[in-house]
C-alpha cells in the first residue's frame, strides 16, 4: 500500500481539489482500505480497488460536509506548482492551465477522466471501480475530454 | 470513412477491437483530418498525464505512511540523506535464496514487469556506496534537484545495466512523460531514480537501501525499494529499454 501512496495522493487531489483536503481523504481511504483488506480479491488490480474506496470516501465526505453546511475548499490558483521536471517554461504553463481545467470539470467527468486519462486503467476497470456501466463511463469520459479541450484551446493552452 | 469521436477515443485509449485498431490506423495515413483529431488526443492525454505530477515527487506526509504502514509493513522513506564519511567497500559474498511469501498476508499490489526486470538486472551484484549530492530544500521543491557527480554521474551517462564495472549499478532506463531520459540506480546504502536535463543527471528520488548483515539472505528485487518504484510507476511512459534500446541511447548519448 506503501507504494501506492503517491497514486492515491494524487488522485485525491483530482477528487479533492485543496491539498490539506486530498490528503484527508488519503488518510481516511487508508483507514477503509486497512478495515476491509479481507474484501481485496488476490489477483485484481489493488489501485483500482483502492480509487474505488477513495470515491466512496469522498461522496460520504462531500455529503457530510454538506450536512453540516461547511463549505469545502475552493481550489486555489497557488496550489497548482509549476511541474519542475517540465521541459520548458511553455510546458508549465500548460501543464497548470490542464490542472485548472480539470479542476472545473464536473465530479463525474473529472474522476472519469482521471482514472482513464491520468491513472492509465482500461475503460472496464474504471467502470468497475465506479460502479456504472461502461457506456455511462465512455459517455462521461467523451464529454469530459470535450470539455477539457475547449477549456484549453480557450487558455491558448495546447492541444 | 466517417470516424466517430468515441471511435477516435476509444482509438488513442487503445480500448478498440484490433481489427478496428488496424481500420484507423490506416484511414490515418489516407485522412489528415482524422490523424489531426488523433493527434490532438494524443496530445491531450499526454497532457492529462503530467497532471498533479508534482504530488508524486513530494515525499509523502509521515502521518499518511504512517497509516500506511499500519498493514505491517516497515515504512519507507525518500530521502536525500548527507553523504556519509567513506567507508571501505567490504567484498561479502551475496547468497540468492528464493522469497519466502509472509505468511497469512495477501501479497498486494503486484509490482509492475519493469521492476521484475530491474531486479534480474541488480540481483546478485556487489554494491558500491555513493556520493550523494546535497539535500533539496525542506519543502522538497525540486528547483534545485541534486544533481549526480562522481562514479553516480559516470555510471548514468555511460553506464550499461547489468554491467560490472564501478560502484553503482544502473537498474532500467526509460523516457519519463517530460520526455527525459531517466535510469534507476543502485548504490551500496542508496538507490532511486535521475532524470537527465541539460546535459546532466539530476536525482528525482532515492531511498536508503539496507545492506545486508553478515549471513543475512537479499532477496531479488528488494534492491529498488517501493517508494523508488512508485515515483518511476508515476513518471514512466511506454516500456523501459531493452539491452539494444539501452545501447543505442548511449551511443547517441542521450539525444
Amino acid at each position: 500500500m506503501l507504494d501506492l501512496l503517491p497514486r492515491l495522493r494524487r488522485m485525491a487531489r483530482v477528487l479533492a481539489r485543496d491539498p490539506a483536503d486530498a490528503d484527508d481523504l488519503t488518510q481516511l481511504t487508508i483507514e477503509r482500505a486497512l478495515a476491509r483488506r479481507d474484501q481485496w480479491r488476490e489477483g485484481t488490480r489493488q489501485d483500482s480497488w483502492m480509487f474505488r474506496i477513495m470515491r466512496n470516501a469522498w461522496i460520504d465526505e462531500s455529503r457530510s460536509r454538506a450536512r453540516h453546511g461547511r463549505v469545502l475548499a475552493p481550489p486555489e490558483a497557488g496550489v497548482h506548482a509549476a511541474d519542475p521536471a517540465a521541459p520548458s517554461l511553455d510546458g508549465r504553463l500548460a501543464l497548470t492551465a490542464v490542472e485548472a481545467a480539470l479542476d472545473a470539470l464536473p465530479e463525474d467527468q473529472r474522476i472519469a477522466v482521471a482514472l482513464v486519462l491520468i491513472e492509465g486503467l482500461s475503460y472496464q476497470e474504471a467502470a468497475d471501480s465506479l460502479d456504472i456501466p461502461m457506456g455511462t463511463l465512455t459517455s462521461r469520459l467523451a464529454r469530459g475530454r470535450t470539455a477539457l479541450q475547449a477549456a484549453l484551446i480557450d487558455q491558448g493552452a495546447r492541444p | 470513412m466517417t470516424v466517430s469521436d468515441e471511435e477516435v477515443f476509444a482509438y488513442v485509449d487503445g480500448e478498440l477491437p484490433p481489427e478496428a485498431m488496424a481500420r484507423i490506423t490506416a484511414a490515418m495515413t489516407k485522412d489528415p483530418a482524422l490523424a489531426a483529431r488523433i493527434q490532438a488526443q494524443r496530445d491531450l492525454r499526454r497532457l492529462l498525464s503530467g497532471a498533479h505530477a508534482g504530488v508524486l515527487r513530494e515525499p509523502v506526509p509521515p502521518g499518511l505512511k504512517a497509516a500506511a504502514s499500519a498493514s505491517g509493513k516497515p515504512a519507507e522513506v525518500i530521502a536525500f540523506p548527507q553523504p556519509k564519511p567513506k567507508e571501505k567497500i567490504k567484498d561479502k559474498a551475496k547468497v540468492q535464496k528464493p522469497a519466502t511469501p509472509v505468511a497469512g498476508r495477501p501479497a498486494f499490489r503486484k509490482p509492475p514487469a519493469w521492476a521484475a526486470m530491474a531486479a534480474c538486472l541488480v540481483a546478485g551484484l556487489a554494491i558500491g556506496r555513493l556520493a550523494l549530492p546535497s539535500p533539496p530544500t525542506a519543502d522538497g521543491r525540486a528547483a534545485e534537484l541534486p544533481m549526480a557527480v562522481g562514479p553516480l554521474a559516470r555510471a548514468l551517462e555511460d553506464g550499461a545495466a547489468a554491467q560490472g564495472q564501478g560502484p553503482v549499478r544502473i537498474g532500467v532506463t526509460f523516457k519519463s512523460q517530460s520526455g527525459r531520459w531517466c535510469r534507476t540506480f543502485q548504490g551500496q546504502d542508496q538507490a532511486g531514480v535521475a532524470c537527465r536535463a541539460d546535459g546532466a543527471w539530476r536525482v528525482l528520488a532515492s531511498s536508503p537501501v539496507a545492506a545486508p548483515a553478515a549471513g543475512e539472505y537479499r532477496q531479488a528485487g528488494s534492491e529498488t525499494p517501493a517508494a523508488v518504484m512508485a515515483v518511476v510507476d508515476g513518471m514512466i511512459t511506454g516500456a523501459p529499454l531493452d539491452a539494444a534500446g539501452e545501447a543505442q541511447a548511449l551511443k547517441s548519448n542521450w539525444r
